[in-house]
């Protein structure tokens, strides 16, 4: 349970780390594409972290990231085709930073400090974490962005038709005449968005860190 | 981290000096306050266009851009920084909000909604100046950032509004500001479509012309520009060589095609480029401190200004080419402070400034076709392929538009446009232009379609489906299918 909590708040990836920012920058402008881009994450994490923390003591130390990568593509492919097969549309959307998550930095980052050193379990929980951690990061910003760039916000648009529910396709938020603030929507808001939330993270953590100095 | 930290100006450690030369700005921005108060307050309250609100509400703008600024500054020195009481009220004292609500209000146009002329406010502090540790720490001039964000975010809204015309210009003048004038106008244009509907180059001095709050009046810029320069407030090298650069690149582009010398004084008057140069070019805080760092750094405002203002879809550059340079300043004091001791260091610049200066004056005076020379017909349009067939033919016709060719097919029988479908086209904004119906309209009253507006927001891209489809209509009659 530690572990994934540090995944979450301490070592969070997007805020934190600042590790893969391509996709945190390029697909956070529905909601939808966010939070499925940052699921399509977690589940190549998960998968390879554990593929990876089994098989470690096989690679040779010299062609570990070649394996890694490796094993990491064939779960980038295979969410890939099952995506491309049952959501075109959000295939369509998320693009090429879905074949992408290849090169993300967070899972050959996991690989290489988590999952080559540590045990199979203690590597699926850190996954768990940073996976879950950069999803929420990722929906946060492409939550931000959509409702006050377009006023409109996609909960289920290209997952619908997998569910089979009804289209909540866009769910019109605010009507106000400040809004929407179209730059959000637009790539230099991703930068804007990004920049805020980690400033305001960063506030809030050494605030935090400050006040427990004072108290020793 | 110590030694690597760049000291930023102004470098007076005295502080009663920078309270006096802020002091002296205010006193020099004076006049313009006045004289946008007369033009968009008080003359169309004579004239029986506005009431008394519209009387008093320039003042009411700048007055609620000011308090927006500094209530935000108080807001976030109170919360975000933690500080109270006494140590607030010395850290306002000494921190000048005032002056970037004051710009802001100035280089925004009358019929900016106040909510926005908020937002611009809050993000111009914000963004702008705080995030970056306050007054004297900021790279970018903060009232330029806030401007951009409000031109990008409500530049429809304000366009819609009636964008730069107060109320007693909107029935006087038909046209927009002269800057965007010149966008419209393919080619250069010619004294008759640039300086004629707004009067005389008089005018364009005196500032009776539209355009924002307070960059209209040459005079009471350059009046300003005295008083600081007397006071030792700004450098004036700064806006005398943009200014200069600025006038000798249209000179060239202008004297390519036989224009006169009211041509560079129209664009030098005209937009905000006197009012960028003299008091937002200048702003102590984002502009070089060394001499030669100052007039490298006007060299290359006025070819970023001329490039911005030909070159780009949008008509004014002053702000985004100094909100552009304002990055650099740090290489151009670099430059400047090694030229100090050898000229030769700083060669490399200058030729680089006057190669591009050269480049750009024969690049533009060379595209740019006057607009006599074309023989009517618009170098903008073209004709991918007709296909005839009897009175029927089939247009594949293409339009420069506002970024990128629109492409469309047009069938016009016997005369009358039948169809017209967009098979490409780049820009972003094009939905608007389906949304608003604007092809049907252009079917539905082609008879009159010199008539039909276009839609503002889009203005540049209707302008030229519009354009598209008279020239397509111009070369059905010219081929005479229809006897």
């Amino acid at each position: 349970m530690k572990t994934i909590i540090n995944g979450i708040i301490k070592e969070n990836p997007t805020f934190v780390l600042l590790l893969g920012l391509c996709p945190t920058l390029a697909v956070t402008n529905k909601f939808e594409s966010s939070y499925i881009m940052g699921f399509c994450v977690l589940v190549v994490l998960l998968f390879s972290n554990f593929v990876i923390s089994i098989i470690k003591k096989l690679i040779p130390e010299s062609v570990r990231i070649p394996v890694y990568i490796l094993i990491i593509g064939t779960f980038v492919t295979i969410v890939e085709l099952l995506l491309k097969e049952y959501v075109p549309t959000l295939h369509k959307a998320l693009g090429i930073y879905l074949p992408l998550i290849v090169v993300n930095c967070i899972v050959l980052g996991r690989a290489l400090t988590v999952a080559s050193k540590k045990s199979v379990g203690q590597s699926i929980l850190d996954a768990i974490g940073i996976g879950i951690g950069f999803t929420l990061a990722l929906s946060l910003i492409g939550f931000i962005r959509e409702i006050f760039g377009t006023n409109t916000i996609t909960l289920i648009d290209g997952l619908s038709e997998v569910l089979e529910i009804g289209k909540l396709k866009y769910i019109n938020v605010i009507n106000l005449p400040i809004f929407p603030i179209n730059i959000l929507a637009s790539p230099s808001g991703a930068f804007l968005t990004l920049g805020l939330l980690v400033g305001i993270f960063n506030a809030i953590r050494n605030r935090k860190g400050r006040g427990k100095l004072e108290s020793n | 981290m110590k030694e690597f930290h760049l000291h930023t100006g102004p470098y007076i450690k005295d502080k009663n000096r920078t309270s006096k030369m802020m002091f002296h700005l205010l006193i020099a921005l004076i006049p313009i306050i006045i004289f946008s108060f007369i033009k968009n307050g008080v003359i169309p309250f004579v004239k029986d266009k506005t009431d008394f609100i519209g009387l008093i509400y320039p003042l009411i703008f700048i007055l609620i851009s000011c308090l927006t600024t500094i209530l935000t500054e108080i807001l976030y020195v109170r919360i975000c920084l933690g500080k109270k009481g006494h140590n607030l009220k010395t850290y306002i004292m000494h921190s000048y909000s005032i002056f970037p609500g004051l710009f802001l209000a100035l280089v925004l146009p009358i019929n900016t909604p106040i909510y926005a002329l908020i937002i611009g406010g809050i993000i111009a502090t914000i963004i702008g100046k705080m995030l970056y540790g306050g007054f004297g720490n900021n790279i970018f001039n903060p009232a330029l950032i806030g401007c951009l964000f409000v031109m990008t975010i409500y530049g429809g809204v304000i366009s819609t509004n009636g964008g730069y015309l107060n109320s007693y210009e909107i029935d006087t003048i038909s046209s927009a500001t002269p800057l965007s004038n010149v966008a419209l106008v393919d080619g250069i244009g010619t004294y008759n479509t640039l300086v004629r509907p707004y009067g005389s180059l008089w005018d364009f001095f005196l500032g009776t012309i539209p355009g924002a709050l307070g960059e209209t009046s040459a005079l009471f810029c350059i009046l300003g520009f005295i008083y600081l320069t007397i006071t030792k407030v700004i450098k004036w090298k700064i806006p005398v060589i943009y200014v200069a650069t600025v006038f000798a690149i249209t000179y060239m582009i202008g004297s390519m095609h036989g224009l006169g010398i009211w041509y560079p004084l129209f664009q030098i008057l005209s937009g905000g480029l006197m009012f960028g140069a003299i008091f937002m070019a200048t702003d102590p805080v984002t502009s070089p401190t060394t001499p030669i760092g100052q007039v490298l750094y006007g060299l290359f405002l006025g070819i970023l200004t001329v490039i911005f203002r030909y070159l780009t879809p949008y008509p004014e550059g002053v702000l985004t080419s100094i909100l552009t340079m304002n990055m650099f300043v740090f290489i151009l004091d670099r430059i400047g402070s090694k030229a100090r001791f050898n000229f030769n260091k700083s060669i490399l610049s200058f030729f680089l400034a006057w190669a591009l200066i050269l480049l750009i004056g024969c690049y533009i005076g060379n595209t740019f076709v006057k607009e006599d020379e074309t023989d009517n017909k618009d170098p903008n349009f073209e004709i991918v392929s007709k296909n005839v067939v009897d009175k029927v033919v089939t247009y594949t016709v293409t339009q420069k538009g506002f970024s990128g060719k629109i492409k469309a097919r047009i069938v016009i029988d016997d005369g009358l446009i039948k169809t017209i479908d967009i098979l490409e086209q780049n820009d972003s904004y094009f939905q608007k232009i389906i949304d608003a119906n604007y092809i049907d309209k252009l079917i539905r009253e082609q008879e009159t379609i010199e008539k039909v507006d276009t839609i503002s927001g889009v203005t540049i891209s209707s302008t030229a489906v519009k354009k598209m489809v008279i020239n397509t209509l111009a070369d059905y009659k010219e081929s005479g299918y229809a006897e």
